[in-house]
């Protein structure tokens, strides 16, 4: 593997390691709740109501 | 092009996924939305949480709603970084139901009208803008308001079933009519112009796209850019002049009509494919 795909894949492996540490730190946070009730109420801005 | 058998033809995943990620259609008949666990995940394509058979939360009205209530939204940027940093835009090619939607459009015969390349560079602004500084700053998801997918998954819908939702429906409604008619439209002579022009979702992708586990490689020397890879492109790209350009969407469908066209496998030991050398 030459030395420049090395580097964007070693960028890549610590970019979806760093990814899956927000996705923890995320989930610790309680964030899903949030997500959760934003998402189960009818978005009114996204119909064009509001 | 190279014939693909029906479980390695993308039309089968897109429409799987537009199916799996809208699978409560019996809400379309109760007009209620879904409430379930599965929203607790933002699902990174392009599908919109207030369409009574979407299952999954919005990444990007997600993204606006913790800018909205000043929060950092760390789920939802991991969750984007992760299929991101892996895959890079080939979940636009492959997965998204807008996507679909505007592939299936561009199939109607039709004249083609090919935007300055320039203008792909406008996803950017909107990412930045109507995403990220306006609603931190003045606390409105300007994103959602114009949001073609929003209207067409579910404003239509709510104002045909709900006649409290059509009284309250005035000139913004319209508005957003008038803008997802238009995307509509245009898919008809521009191939794909949300993805292009507008996607917030798709720039973010694209910032990954020369980091993701497959790269494409050219192999210039057999190369005669006879444009057939344009042609087969669903965003307009000559392949040879970039092999991983940050609009590429991973659709494969360069590799079917080129030989020359290989995908690579850098992290698998001899990962170099053609799909015309098998």
């Amino acid at each position: 593997m030459q030395l420049k795909t090395r580097i964007k894949k070693v960028v890549a492996g610590g970019i979806f390691l760093l990814a899956v540490l927000f996705i923890v730190v995320g989930v610790l946070r309680d964030e899903a709740w949030t997500v959760w009730n934003n998402a189960k109420i009818l978005c009114l801005t996204c119909i064009g109501i509001k | 092009m190279l014939p693909v058998s029906w479980f390695k033809n993308r039309r089968f995943y897109q429409i799987l996924t537009a199916f799996t990620a809208n699978f409560q259609l019996f809400n379309f008949i109760a007009a209620r939305l879904y409430t379930g666990k599965l929203k607790f995940i933002p699902f990174p394509i392009m599908n919109c949480y207030a369409c009574p058979a979407s299952v999954f939360a919005c990444p990007i009205g997600t993204l606006s709603h913790f800018l909205v209530i000043s929060k950092i939204p760390l789920l939802v940027i991991g969750i984007i970084s992760a299929v991101a940093s892996t895959f890079g835009r080939w979940i636009c090619g492959w997965v998204c139901p807008f996507g679909l939607l505007q592939d299936l459009l561009n199939k109607i015969p039709s004249a083609e009208i090919k935007p300055p390349e320039f203008l792909s560079y406008f996803k950017y602004v909107f990412l930045i803008l109507l995403v990220i500084l306006l609603p931190f700053f003045f606390k409105e998801h300007y994103f959602c308001m114009v949001c073609p997918t929003g209207t067409i998954e579910a404003g239509l819908y709510w104002v045909a079933v709900n006649s409290m939702i059509l009284n309250m429906a005035g000139a913004f409604f319209l508005f957003k009519v008038a803008t997802a008619s238009a995307f509509l439209y245009f898919s008809v002579f521009i191939k794909r112009p949300f993805c292009r022009y507008v996607c917030p979702l798709g720039a973010l992708f694209s910032l990954f796209n020369k980091l993701s586990i497959v790269d494409f490689s050219v192999d210039r020397k057999n190369c005669i850019e006879c444009g057939l890879c344009k042609k087969s492109c669903p965003v307009d790209l000559f392949i040879y002049k970039d092999a991983n350009s940050l609009s590429c969407l991973r659709c494969l469908n360069c590799v079917r009509v080129c030989p020359v066209v290989k995908i690579d496998f850098p992290l698998v030991k001899n990962g170099v494919k053609t799909l015309h050398s098998r």
